[in-house]
């Protein structure tokens, strides 16, 4: 339960479709058609009223492909990028993957009885973005699965356009929403922050497609987009073709009534978790994402030897991501992926709490 | 034969580059892909992984690694460790990261040229120093005969004042479909060991053989030129599985092995999952029955092209490629006697509306070639080339 993909089969009609290439037979070179960047920008408008010019997308790997390049391009000057931690660990790997050095605006967090949840720091992403050329920010954020308010997002927007950076808002988790919550892409609230903003997205984890690597940039800003292309090109970017089918049928919407109830099975799957943590795993405290299949399991109180991560791997046989690897004073913190069937849970969860005794 | 490669494929409905990039009433002969269907046991296996339907994150697998190893004993007698072994999107970002292991800007790298466009586009990405050794071009009646210049190829080195990191070589050569021979590969690994030069061996399309000639791996050669090169294959051409993107580098140097094991994690290169499964169903052997009959099959068309040339463009001169599904073939003499009144690339699509490759993209100076992609069904090769003569008409 640790990795970020689901253990379920992907949206079937992204499925019919791989088929349907493969049963046509030829799997020749294909670049990413001009419906796909149509269908990608038909859903920003739909889903967020937020009007895209298809123009403006660029193809990716995959999303820490795209903020990797964008370190290259932003952070060439000396200049740095700036975190918020706990955040996903490709985010800290980026400094040693691009050169650029790493600033942290650590979130804060508070607790209310199990519950936690995360703040803004705005002191700290005031300091933060004096020496960064790019502010990468997780929303919905990676592993706590909160999605950031407006008035969150506005503040944080303001602080960076004030200073020059740019942000680089990776939404890869925007359509796993969980209960009633809506999302708002950075890049929709005003075009003064549109021009400011790289948003990424992807298929990749709201239909189970990671494996296909493929995801995309939509960069207003004409100059930083040429930039990111060139980088992108010089790096060799090949995006495989069941990759870009996949994303087409899934920005088209074609499997918008499975993803529903997907929704409503991780949403039911976060209940029973949140429920079952509380009643039989005391004295572990956790998030309750408004998006995403991850939750964030504080377990500092239980003083677990030598980590969470190592006790629960060797004792209850489950596999959990290590908060230590998602930025330095996480490491009695594990995250919980539950993206699986209910009966794997159950049965993840029993062994911790047999564990625990 | 137990294949039917005559069996004509519409492609205009999918994404397919060759098929849409030109207007409909264009016959695309151009970018290197074959119409044919990609062979039934790797089409099986990416059914297989479709019924299972979890898409999720996927690496190289030790048995991946064990079934290139093993094709390269089998092939070649080349005994690869499979550790050796690393995939990557295609031998584009290949070589793109093993330049990136080895030069920094302004370093120089050694190509034969022509050369297949891409390789000219390393220099751009890294900022290197192009350093060309031409190959040479003789021409006996209507062939071209490439042979392999010793003397101008070791004058590459180090010239345009730039000191020679890196040979990337291309071999079989694309766009010459030449093969290069167990003492060329010896005298130019030679001079790269004594110029402690890395190799990079392109050997993308070393399956897709015509004739007798036999493919040798330049790393195969000895231990010493082994530690000294990396060699990048891929399923890709023989196979037809190019959209999939998954190719291998294979690094008997460890040191090497683990620069560009880095640099790989630092440009965040990801090799779908579906290129995975297809790259090992491929290698495993299942398909090499098909493989036989498509060598055939390619080796009559090309065949056809060349004697259709001989008849129907008394005055242009071609390749016969040994490897390959590519002919190189000049039209200067057209240009010359005013019977092509732009270079054959544009002639064609204008006048035939054929589009070939666009022998400028190959090099300096090759603007009256152009390369013709014969994988195809006969029926369409014979019409691309029925077409072009019309317009020359």
């Amino acid at each position: 339960m640790w990795l970020a993909d689901m253990d379920f089969p992907a949206a079937p009609q992204i499925i019919t479709t791989l088929r349907k290439q493969v049963e046509h037979g030829v799997l020749g070179y294909e670049l990413p058609s001009r419906l796909l960047f149509e269908l990608i920008a038909a859903r920003m408008k739909r889903l967020y009223g937020w009007e895209v010019d298809p123009e403006h997308i660029v193809y990716t790997a995959g999303v820490s492909n795209g903020y990797n390049i964008a370190a290259r391009i932003l952070c060439s000057s000396g200049k740095g990028y700036l975190i918020q931690t706990p955040v996903y660990n490709e985010f800290l790997d980026t400094e040693h993957k691009t050169g650029a050095r790493q600033y942290v605006a650590r979130l804060a967090q508070k607790a209310e009885g199990y519950r936690i949840r995360y703040e803004v720091d705005f002191d700290a992403l005031k300091v933060g973005v004096k020496k960064s050329g790019m502010f990468l920010l997780c929303h919905p954020h990676n592993p706590v699965g909160q999605i950031y308010s407006r008035a969150d997002l506005e503040c944080m927007a303001e602080i960076c356009i004030k200073n020059k950076v740019t942000i680089v808002s990776d939404e890869i988790h925007s359509e796993l929403l969980l209960g009633g919550a809506n999302f708002t892409p950075l890049a929709s609230l005003s075009p003064e922050i549109e021009k400011h903003t790289i948003t990424l997205i992807s298929a990749s984890k709201a239909f189970n497609v990671p494996g296909l690597a493929c995801a995309f940039a939509i960069i207003p800003n004409a100059k930083l987009r040429k930039q990111f292309s060139e980088i992108g090109y010089g790096m060799s970017i090949e995006i495989s073709t069941p990759g870009l089918n996949s994303a087409r049928i899934a920005y088209a919407g074609k499997a918008d009534a499975w993803l529903r109830d997907l929704r409503r099975y991780l949403t039911a799957n976060r209940d029973f978790i949140i429920e079952y943590v509380e009643k039989y795993l005391p004295g572990v405290r956790m998030t309750k994402p408004d998006a995403t299949y991850l939750i964030w399991l504080d377990c500092a109180e239980l003083r677990l030897k030598p980590s969470p991560y190592e006790f629960f791997l060797k004792q209850a046989k489950v596999a959990l991501g290590d908060g230590g690897k998602f930025g330095k004073g996480n490491e009695q913190f594990v995250r919980l992926n539950f993206g699986a069937t209910r009966r794997v849970l159950v049965d993840g969860l029993a062994r911790m709490r047999k564990a625990l005794r | 034969m137990a294949y039917n490669f005559d069996q004509i494929i519409e492609r205009r409905h999918t994404n397919s580059l060759k098929w849409t990039q030109y207007p409909a009433d264009v016959l695309p002969l151009w970018v290197a892909d074959m119409d044919f269907l990609t062979p039934e046991p790797i089409r099986n296996a990416l059914h297989t992984a479709l019924d299972h339907g979890v898409l999720g994150y996927e690496f190289l697998q030790r048995q991946t690694q064990q079934v290139v190893a093993a094709r390269m004993e089998r092939l070649y007698g080349w005994q690869v460790d499979p550790d050796w072994v690393f995939a990557t999107t295609g031998v584009v970002s290949g070589f793109n990261i093993a330049a990136r292991t080895t030069c920094k800007p302004g370093d120089g790298v050694v190509i034969h040229t022509p050369a297949y466009n891409m390789f000219y586009s390393l220099y751009k990405n890294l900022e290197l120093t192009q350093q060309s050794a031409p190959l040479s071009l003789i021409n006996e009646h209507n062939v071209i005969h490439p042979q392999l210049d010793m003397d101008g190829f070791a004058k590459a080195f180090h010239s345009n004042h730039a000191t020679t990191h890196m040979f990337l070589l291309c071999h079989p050569h694309n766009p010459l479909g030449r093969i290069f021979t167990y003492e060329e590969l010896h005298g130019m690994a030679e001079l790269c060991l004594q110029k402690d030069v890395l190799i990079i061996s392109d050997e993308i399309h070393s399956e897709l053989l015509l004739d007798d000639a036999k493919h040798i791996p330049l790393s195969a050669l000895s231990p010493e030129i082994a530690d000294k090169s990396i060699t990048l294959i891929a399923p890709s051409k023989t196979f037809n599985t190019a959209g999939l993107f998954c190719a291998f580098a294979i690094i008997p140097n460890a040191e090497l092995r683990e620069r560009y094991k880095q640099v790989n994690e630092e440009i965040t290169g990801h090799v779908s999952s579906m290129g995975l499964i297809a790259a090992e169903a491929a290698f495993s052997g299942v398909c090499d029955d098909w493989l036989a009959e498509l060598r055939l099959y390619l080796k009559d068309n090309r065949d056809f092209a060349v004697e259709y040339l001989t008849e129907n463009f008394p005055d242009t001169k071609f390749t016969i490629p040994q490897a390959t599904y590519l002919q190189w073939i000049d039209f200067s003499e057209y240009i010359k006697s005013g019977a092509m009144d732009k270079p054959p690339y544009e002639f064609f699509l204008e006048k035939a509306k054929v589009a070939l490759s666009n022998g400028r993209i190959f090099g300096e100076g090759c603007e009256n070639y152009v390369r013709l992609n014969f994988a195809a069904p006969r029926k369409l090769v014979a019409e691309g080339l029925e077409r072009m003569r019309r317009a020359l008409e």
